[in-house]
């Protein structure tokens, strides 16, 4: 039998009313994170009008200083953790798997955990202002300066614990949609068919792996600073404040590409619709977004030009400056390309993408100035530089952002856009942004810093600072346009037909509004733009033509396939809607309160909850005790259920997780080597005793334990490695070494406490994996997961060792 | 995934004389010229290896895979020698 | 605010100095090299949105995509990237034996600057306010005593960070006399804002004459009923006066403070009316500034430390 709308509904939808919070589906968390996104977007734009308001006039007195310090430092928080980022993600939890004909997100519980957790982040950090001690350190959080002696108040641990957590949301969003990239595919859709946004998400997802790790390990080390005083980044003690510059910026510099390049994706999208042509020069984005994933890591030192750092190595960060700039260039010039060769029909979508343009390329000249590090002597830190960062993020992503939501709001409402609304919201940001920032140039070059709340009259700023506040209120009342447009459309407009732009992108090959389960049978492609191949494609889909066509509808299935070859593999048994996620975030929320209020007894009792949620999300999976191992997929393709396969997606989700704790560890470890080499004497004098025998005997069992775990020998494997944990700790503890008094030992304290904390996970999940076989589970997933795990966790030690421990044994 | 090859050899070129350049700078000049050789050869060998794939089935995801490749080898290459420049026109410890 | 009406005082668009010259014409070439690019760019784009399909010659992607993303931008910066890694070495030569040498410690919110000897020990202390001889080369050495700031006098050169525990350098020279109004650059806490200097470039001359007067303790005699309150109220313990008072490290040094054109690192100018401001009230024009407001201080006593202070010249 084949299924219908009526099968599918009642197994995938979101209840509604309060159950509404069990919500799982993609299509749910994602239209959350993108009007929560947007409402972050206004709170930033609030807080940008209040300080261009105090700058309007010399010596205004609107703000005090310490209100405008925590305006621009909430304003850039805001901004770049909880809109950029998060709406981005939410553009892509919602839309990747439509367009590679998914019928949700691999992880459906992960995205709900995650949009939680990134709720709950902006919630703490915002609370902030209710307590009167909101963040005043610049959204950079520079150390000394955000250190204790400097800043008593709580305002840099509600920024570090509301980012952190925040960016936990981030990290899981990374995991899940590069699992879903890799494993969700439709059938036929090879690397080479996805559609650009696809690619532009999967790098930015990347990106995302190894990027936030140091700043979510650089604001672990200032929190463990400020609370607990271990010296990481205090020069009296061994540390080095320029430490947290380069943790922050080795975050901070891919933060602009993972925001710029998915913005690019929608280009990508919108442009070859209205040109009505297949996007021309395919291969060459997918290698500029590539190129630019791995070039905006050689870029972070562009931030610290002004800090004394050796000539040539500043050097290197000027020439790979200049080298992000080809891949960029390739993209402008494939989209002028497509737009030259096709019949470009200008609706309001396009409309946008031309003030991409104009802002964006604007941005990126003056990115290629403030490469040049002479230059950048003299603008950095001014108003130059705020000027060119609103060029590009404002033009790089807003404007895209925009267009998107213009272009895909069919899909979420149903409704036609009429022209007249979005071209006026177009005119009023585009004139406001401009005037705003274009002036704004001019202002930093005569002499104005940044971050100045108020300014002497008659140096030449008054009248620039004038015109830029005009239009900054042009500006707002264009986003102010926007959503009276948005009201106007959703209330007055006629329902679209599908696929109202006649765009080649499977995500249109569904009714609009879309359906919770998004396809009913999960078709097969032969094309970069199926829909231009096979008008009748959405039609056929809908009468289950295709794979997982069939009824009654039980539980929620969807295929996997292979990452490359994206032959059908396996199938998923998703799970349903569920209380546990907003359960795990609330517990993390516990956690965190704890830390932030210095009552360590709740934050345990919040870890000590959390971990129970999590280990009942680890149970409580939908496949269940024995029963069926594989099943008919349709279209003749007998596959085996997910649970019973070892590279399930589950295993997938964990290896670029370990990506992740690796570039984690990895950071702290560069911090260890960071400080070596500026310090005079790295182990300082009296703390070379940290001892080698013991600590080689410890990494011996260790080592033990994995081939114990290979050997699926479990409970020896968890005994094994406590034995080692407690030899290690004892050796350190017998060296007598005390955290707090340098920030040798500090590190050396840190490398090892990370690597308990693995050590007491993976135990774990050794138990774990046992009390499942126990329970009469017969699987292959969870035991591939817990020895993927286990064998990350020993090596990591491996490299911790070798750093604490080998290194001085050898030097001495 | 072969295609992040020549940027990763690029990543590893720029971590690599970035380092050099704090731990050896009296050596920067010859072990930079080391890296950045290498590094050309390894952009050479997969280029041109990439470049028969992609002419033997230019249409296939291994062709499309293969031609990316080649091109992110020819933009790496760029890279690294921009990259490289900066030593061999500064003074060295400077 | 002191010194209304001096635009292009603090502007890297009006250069004084060699090192600030530099950098200013590498700044003109970018930006019309930026503008004719961006103008290219745009024609271009709007020409493949907005001229009739038909009515388009063709054009080979491969010129576009190959030659527009790729040729080009590697040919242009590639000279870019020559000239400026050549002018970064040039913006840091060493200076020579004849240089002054400076130190300059910023604190939260106020720059401590000491004039050094030829084996770097510091000849006397001021503040905030730098004079310079014309045509030669200074070199700063930089420090911080609390958090990061960034010393920047956009008309002689471009800025460097000031980090605790690190000591930084940067040279400038002045090409012709004039006062260059410099600002701290990196955001430092709650009055950023208000963290200027002056720097002052002397003809030669003038430039000894000015050396000669601030290496001379504070000059006798002296308002005494403002010098006996400078002793008894406790300002002593914190700023030295130099013959008056001994030495202390917290606040600026005094000395010869009424040589100085502004109070509060930029904030007042120095008048005794705004002296009497600046001590009875100073958290208030100034909050987050360390020293406190000595408002109960009755005026005829703020008044005589006013006048005490405007005698140090």
């Amino acid at each position: 039998m084949r299924a219908r709308h009526e099968d599918l509904e009642p197994v995938w939808r979101t209840p509604p009313g309060i159950a509404a919070l069990t919500g799982v589906n993609h299509t749910t968390v994602g239209l959350r994170y993108v009007v929560t996104g947007f409402a972050f977007f206004l709170i930033g734009g609030v807080l940008a009008m209040l300080m261009r308001s105090q700058l309007t006039f010399a010596g205004n007195t609107l703000l005090d200083h310490h209100q405008y310090n925590a305006a621009f430092t909430l304003h850039g928080t805001v901004m770049m953790f909880f809109f950029a980022v998060p709406i981005l993600l939410g553009f892509s939890a919602y839309l990747v798997p439509k367009m590679v004909g998914a019928r949700d997100l691999i992880f459906p519980r992960l995205s709900a955990f995650g949009y939680f957790c990134y709720l709950f982040g902006g919630l703490l950090l915002m609370s902030s202002v209710v307590y009167g001690e909101p963040p005043t350190g610049g959204w950079f959080m520079y150390t000394p300066l955000s250190s204790r002696p400097f800043t008593p108040d709580s305002g840099p641990d509600f920024w570090l614990l509301g980012v952190t957590f925040a960016e936990i949301s981030a990290v899981a969003g990374a995991v899940e949609l590069i699992a879903t990239i890799f494993k969700g595919r439709v059938p036929g859709m090879t690397l080479a068919r996805m559609p650009l946004f696809v690619w532009a998400i999967l790098v930015t997802a990347f990106m995302i792996v190894f990027a936030f790790p140091p700043l979510i390990l650089g604001s672990i080390l200032l929190e463990v600073e400020r609370a607990f005083g271990l010296p990481f980044y205090d020069a009296a003690r061994g540390g080095d404040p320029i430490l947290w510059q380069h943790l922050f910026w080795l975050f901070g510099h891919p933060e602009v590409y993972i925001i710029f390049l998915p913005a690019a994706g929608i280009v990508s999208t919108i442009i070859p619709t209205f040109a009505r042509l297949p996007m021309i020069g395919y291969r060459w984005v997918v290698v500029a977004l590539v190129a630019t994933g791995f070039l905006s890591f050689g870029l972070w030192v562009h931030h610290m030009y002004a800090v004394d750092i050796p000539l040539v190595s500043l050097s290197f960060f000027s020439a790979a400056s200049m080298a992000v700039v080809i891949p960029t260039g390739i993209q402008v010039f494939a989209w002028i390309a497509t737009l030259w060769h096709g019949r470009p029909e200008v609706r309001a979508p396009l409309v946008f993408v031309m003030g991409f343009f104009f802002v964006f390329v604007l941005g990126g000249l003056t990115g290629v100035m403030v490469a040049l590090v002479p230059f950048d002597w003299q603008a950095h830190d001014t108003h130059f530089v705020v000027a060119h960062l609103h060029y590009v993020l404002f033009g790089g992503m807003v404007f895209p952002l925009l267009a998107g939501l213009y272009y895909w709001l069919p899909l979420v409402s149903g409704k036609r856009l009429s022209d007249f609304g979005s071209r006026l919201v177009f005119w009023l940001v585009f004139v406001g942004f401009n005037l705003t920032f274009l002036p704004m140039h001019l202002t930093g070059l005569v002499g104005m810093p940044r971050r100045v709340y108020t300014y002497a009259d008659g140096m030449g700023w008054d009248l620039l600072n004038f015109i830029s506040t005009v239009g900054g209120f042009l500006t707002a009342a264009g986003i102010g346009a926007f959503l009276v447009d948005l009201a106007l459309q959703g209330r007055f407009s006629r329902r679209a037909r599908p696929n109202p732009w006649n765009a080649g992108t499977l995500e249109w090959a569904m009714p609009s509004p879309v359906p919770s389960y998004n396809f009913v049978s999960q078709p097969r492609v032969e094309d970069r733009d199926p829909l231009w191949r096979d008008p009748e494609l959405g039609a056929r889909q809908q009468r289950a033509e295709f794979y997982l066509g069939h009824a009654p509808v039980k539980r929620r299935e969807m295929l996997v396939t292979g990452a490359l070859s994206a032959e059908p593999e396996q199938v998923a048994i998703l799970p349903g809607n569920t209380w546990v996620p907003l359960f795990a975030a609330l517990f993390m929320g516990v956690f965190f309160v704890g830390v932030l209020a210095q009552v360590y007894a709740i934050a345990i009792l919040g870890i000590v909850l959390a971990a129970g949620a999590f280990l009942a999300w680890a149970w409580k999976t939908p496949e269940g005790v024995g029963g069926e191992r594989d099943m008919d997929a349709g279209l003749g393709a007998r596959l085996p259920l997910h649970h019973t396969v070892a590279r399930s997606p589950g295993w997938w989700g964990t290896a670029i997780v370990l990506f992740a704790d690796a570039a984690l560890y990895g950071s702290l470890i560069y911090a260890h080597l960071f400080l070596w080499t500026v310090s005079p004497s790295w182990p300082p004098p009296g703390y070379l005793d940290v001892g080698f025998a013991l600590p080689a005997v410890a990494l011996a069992i260790l080592a033990l334990s994995s081939v114990a775990v290979q050997w699926r020998q479990y409970g020896l494997a968890a005994a094994l490695a406590v034995a080692a944990a407690v030899l290690q700790s004892y050796a350190l503890a017998a060296s007598g070494l005390a955290p707090g008094s340098h920030a040798y030992s500090a590190v050396v304290f840190m490398l090892w406490t990370v690597q308990a904390v693995h050590i007491a996970i993976a135990v774990a999940m050794a138990l774990f994996t046992l009390r499942r076989r126990a329970a009469g589970y017969d699987e292959a997933q969870v035991p591939a997961v817990t020895r993927l795990f286990w064998h990350y966790m020993v090596a990591q030690w491996g490299a911790g060792f070798a750093v604490v421990h080998l290194f001085p044994f050898v030097a001495a | 995934m072969r295609i992040v090859f020549a940027p990763t050899v690029w990543f590893v070129h720029f971590c690599a004389v970035y380092i050099l350049a704090t731990v050896l700078c009296e050596q920067l000049v010859p072990t930079t010229a080391a890296a950045t050789l290498a590094a050309f050869g390894a952009y050479a060998v997969a280029g041109v290896r990439d470049w028969r794939v992609w002419r033997g089935a230019p249409e296939s995801q291994q062709g499309f895979l293969a031609f990316t490749h080649v091109v992110l080898c020819i933009l790496s290459t760029v890279g690294t020698l921009w990259v490289a420049y900066p030593v061999f026109a500064l003074p060295a410890c400077a | 605010m002191a010194l209304a009406g001096c635009e292009g005082i603090q502007s890297a668009l009006d250069p004084a100095g060699p090192n600030a010259d530099a950098i200013y014409r590498v700044t003109v070439v970018m930006t019309v090299g930026a503008v004719v690019i961006f103008a290219l760019v745009l024609l271009l784009v709007l020409y493949a949105t907005y001229r009739h399909p038909d009515r388009r010659p063709a054009v080979s992607t491969r010129l576009l995509i190959v030659g527009g993303g790729v040729v080009f931008p590697v040919v242009v910066l590639s000279a870019l990237l020559a000239w400026g890694v050549w002018l970064t070495g040039a913006l840091r030569v060493p200076p020579g034996n004849d240089a002054v040498r400076i130190e300059v410690v910023a604190n939260m919110f106020w720059w401590d600057v000491r004039y050094l000897d030829e084996h770097g020990q510091a000849r006397f202390a001021t503040a905030n306010e730098i004079a310079i001889p014309v045509g030669r080369p200074v070199e700063f050495t930089l420090g911080s005593r609390d958090v990061i700031h960034s010393f920047w006098v956009p008309n002689l050169a471009g800025k460097i960070d000031m980090i605790p525990g690190r000591v930084t350098r940067l040279r400038l020279q002045a090409d012709r006399p004039g006062l260059y109004r410099g600002q701290c650059a990196e955001f430092c806490g709650p009055q950023h804002a208000r963290m200027a200097f002056l720097v002052v470039a002397l003809p030669e001359p003038q430039y000894a004459e000015w050396l000669e007067n601030q290496r001379e303790p504070a000059r006798a005699p002296l308002q005494h009923q403002g010098r006996e309150a400078f002793l008894a109220h406790g300002c002593a313990s914190c700023h030295t006066v130099r013959g008056v008072s001994q030495a202390a490290l917290l606040g600026p040094d005094l000395t010869h403070v009424a040589s100085r054109a502004w109070i509060g690192a930029g904030t007042l100018a120095n008048t005794p009316e705004q002296l009497v401001t600046w001590i009875a009230e100073g958290e208030r024009v100034k909050p987050g500034r360390a020293m406190p407001s000595f408002g109960h201080l009755d005026r005829e006593t703020l008044e005589a430390l006013a006048a005490f202070l405007s005698e140090l010249r």
